[in-house]
């Protein structure tokens, strides 16, 4: 499904963000991508998003190679790809159910199917009630369950999360993982880079540890483990 | 497709709306640039309109010799006889004024030829054709005078060497083979007129010689008799300057060809071709008038390709900062659509369309600022009735406002559809 293999990334200002990393993930894994800060978990998914390029080695995801994208392909690549942020993301100006059809209507999708697949996912991430307000009306897990839902609407492979509940309260954080690893059960390979050390301990995944550009431990039911010794 | 222009357009009024003040300062800078552009654009339709108007009144006539031509360069150098006293003081006379013109610069020396009165009669007479002989009287001797036949080494200076000779002692008169000839026919009573036969022929073979020329316009050739051009002018004068024509003839006008050119701007080189041909008498046009028009317009047009030039820069500046507004607005938005996987395109329709719509809104308040110009422009002219001092009409709105339309839309989208790309390239990484 995701395979890095001997991927490195030298910035244009000449700095190694990673040094020959390399991974395999199946179909339907859940991956926590743990290290501290500036270590390499951000680098890692610019380049699974193709926002950056890979300076060596090759990538290929859900068997597409992405170091070999064309720049005109890439929107459809990333379709193949759900993402949510640390900081939500949302358009201000539209209500909870615009926010995610905008997703859809994106990639193109008919009023039809609109009309059907939000309010499903929006029942997933448990927000049937709330789909006409507006993201300031919202707490941040709610806003962050719109961004899972608007993540997984389009039905894409593999769900890419950048620390999720780093702006949330612990209590929260767990009703986001709760709903990632719902959506895990459903067939969709997550991947998520976190700092949350209880999390990361508590659902015992496998957990990549990332330090300086180098994987430096790779462990089915993991732990957080010494990360944040230095 | 449908639904993607629908989503760009109601995305672009939100940009705009959102940006308030600087969309109404770039609706105003770029509807001024394109009014500016109308300007330039409403001068070189008037000019165009004027020269087609002349190109419709503008005529070459040519007037058709109706005389026999001399084929002889000799000048002949008339003595007068009645101040010698006796034949010894005549001949004296006669060798004095041939040593003179044996003196004076310009005259071929080895070609002076004393020719007797007698034999100039008799020289005329053998030219004349049957039809011409047959009105003859017989000049009576006295009348015309002895000569010599001379020629002349430059004829360029003909008029300065007939002077000098003119002056010498008992000189009489000084004329050219074709005078000689006119004067002989007025004395003989014969018609220096071509015979109508003779007449027609030539007129048929200049009018074929006019029509081979290109730049003719074939079906504008038009054959004027001389009475008629001069009853024509007479029409037009007063009394008093009637008084002029009188004692001349009715016919004293040659007869025409009247022309029209098809490309005015050649207008030189076909006149020159015209005189070049056989039995044109005189060509006459109003070429000035046309080379100042010509010239005008060739100005107009390059200095309006500059203007242009400019005020499209301008114009594109401004739109590029307006939509770089937009975008920077946007941003947020944007990364997410990118993140979410909408192509390039997708993301750019609605930048492209406010850049166009603020073209196109400009176009129209350009349109409407130029008709209300203009007309307010073209009355206040008509008002002061100087416009009786212009050769020509101002052109109607009514006969511009669609060129100026398109034109000015063309000019609109163009500006907003590429200043908007400008800035969608340099400023959203996508």
């Amino acid at each position: 499904m995701i395979t890095f293999e001997n991927v490195s990334k030298i910035y244009d200002n000449g700095y190694g963000a990673l040094k020959g990393v390399s991974f395999h993930i199946d179909k339907g894994e859940f991956v926590f991508l743990v290290g501290s800060s500036a270590a390499g978990k951000s680098t890692i998914i610019k380049l699974m998003m193709k926002e950056e390029s890979a300076t060596g080695g090759n990538i290929v995801i859900n068997d597409i190679d992405v170091n070999a994208l064309k720049h005109r392909e890439i929107p459809y690549f990333r379709r193949t790809l759900g993402v949510v942020f640390q900081d939500f993301r949302l358009l201000p100006n539209k209500n909870v159910q615009e926010n995610v059809a905008y997703a859809m209507e994106i990639v193109g999708a008919s009023n039809k199917e609109i009309r059907k697949n939000v309010p499903v996912v929006l029942s997933q991430v448990g927000l049937s009630s709330k789909a006409k307000m507006y993201p300031n009306q919202l707490s941040g897990g709610e806003q962050q369950r719109v961004a899972i839902a608007r993540a997984i609407v389009n039905n894409p492979v593999v769900l890419v999360a950048d620390e999720p509940t780093g702006n949330l309260d612990p209590e929260t954080a767990l009703e986001i993982m709760t709903i990632m690893e719902e959506i895990n059960k459903r067939g969709t390979t997550v991947v998520m880079a976190t700092h949350a050390e209880r999390i990361v301990n508590d659902m015992k995944k496998r957990v990549i540890v990332v330090e300086h550009g180098i994987i430096t431990r790779d462990e089915n039911e993991g732990g957080y483990g010494y990360v944040q010794s230095n | 497709m449908f639904r993607a222009i629908k989503r760009s357009f109601t995305e672009a009024i939100r940009g705009m709306i959102k940006n308030g003040l600087m969309t109404v300062t770039s609706l105003f800078v770029v509807s001024a640039c394109i009014f500016v552009f109308g300007v330039f654009l409403m001068l070189i339709l008037n000019i165009n309109f004027m020269t087609d108007e002349m190109a419709d009144s503008y005529e070459v006539n040519v007037y058709i010799e109706r005389s026999v031509q001399i084929e002889d360069d000799t000048v002949s150098v008339f003595i007068n006889r009645d101040t010698a006293a006796d034949e010894e003081t005549y001949q004296a006379t006669v060798n004095s004024i041939q040593t003179q013109i044996i003196g004076v610069e310009n005259v071929d020396v080895s070609n002076i030829v004393f020719v007797s009165e007698a034999d100039v009669i008799a020289g005329f007479k053998n030219s004349l054709g049957e039809s011409a002989i047959s009105t003859y009287t017989e000049i009576q001797p006295g009348f015309v005078g002895d000569c010599f036949r001379i020629k002349l080494n430059d004829y360029v200076k003909a008029e300065e060497t007939f002077e000098i000779i003119g002056a010498i002692e008992n000189v009489a008169s000084v004329m050219k083979a074709d005078e000689v000839y006119q004067r002989l026919a007025l004395l003989g009573n014969v018609s220096t007129d071509f015979n109508d036969t003779k007449y027609q022929e030539v007129k048929e073979k200049l009018k074929n010689d006019i029509l081979a020329i290109d730049n003719i316009s074939p079906e504008s050739l038009e054959f004027v008799k001389g009475e008629d051009i001069v009853k024509e002018f007479k029409k037009d004068l007063t009394d008093d300057e009637l008084k002029i024509f009188e004692g001349l003839p009715d016919d004293f006008m040659h007869d025409a060809y009247n022309v029209r050119l098809k490309d005015l701007s050649r207008a030189d080189e076909t006149i020159e071709q015209l005189k070049a041909l056989e039995n044109v008498d005189t060509v006459e046009n109003t070429r000035e008038l046309v080379e100042i028009i010509e010239n005008l317009k060739n100005s107009v047009q390059t200095v309006s390709i500059w203007v242009i030039v400019v005020f499209a820069i301008v114009s594109l500046f401004i739109i590029s900062n307006t939509i770089k507004l937009t975008v920077h607005n946007r941003r947020k938005e944007i990364n997410i659509m990118k993140y979410v996987g909408a192509t390039d395109s997708y993301i750019r329709g609605p930048f492209i369309m406010e850049g166009i719509m603020v073209g196109l809104v400009s176009a129209v308040l350009a349109f409407f600022i130029s008709m209300w110009s203009y007309q307010g422009l073209v009355s206040a002219i008509i008002a002061n009735g100087s416009s009786m001092a212009f050769a020509f009409d101002i052109m109607d709105f009514s006969l511009m406002w669609k060129d100026l339309a398109i034109a000015y839309v063309c000019v609109g989208v163009l500006i907003g559809a590429f200043g908007s790309f400008i800035s969608v390239r340099r400023y959203l990484h996508v």
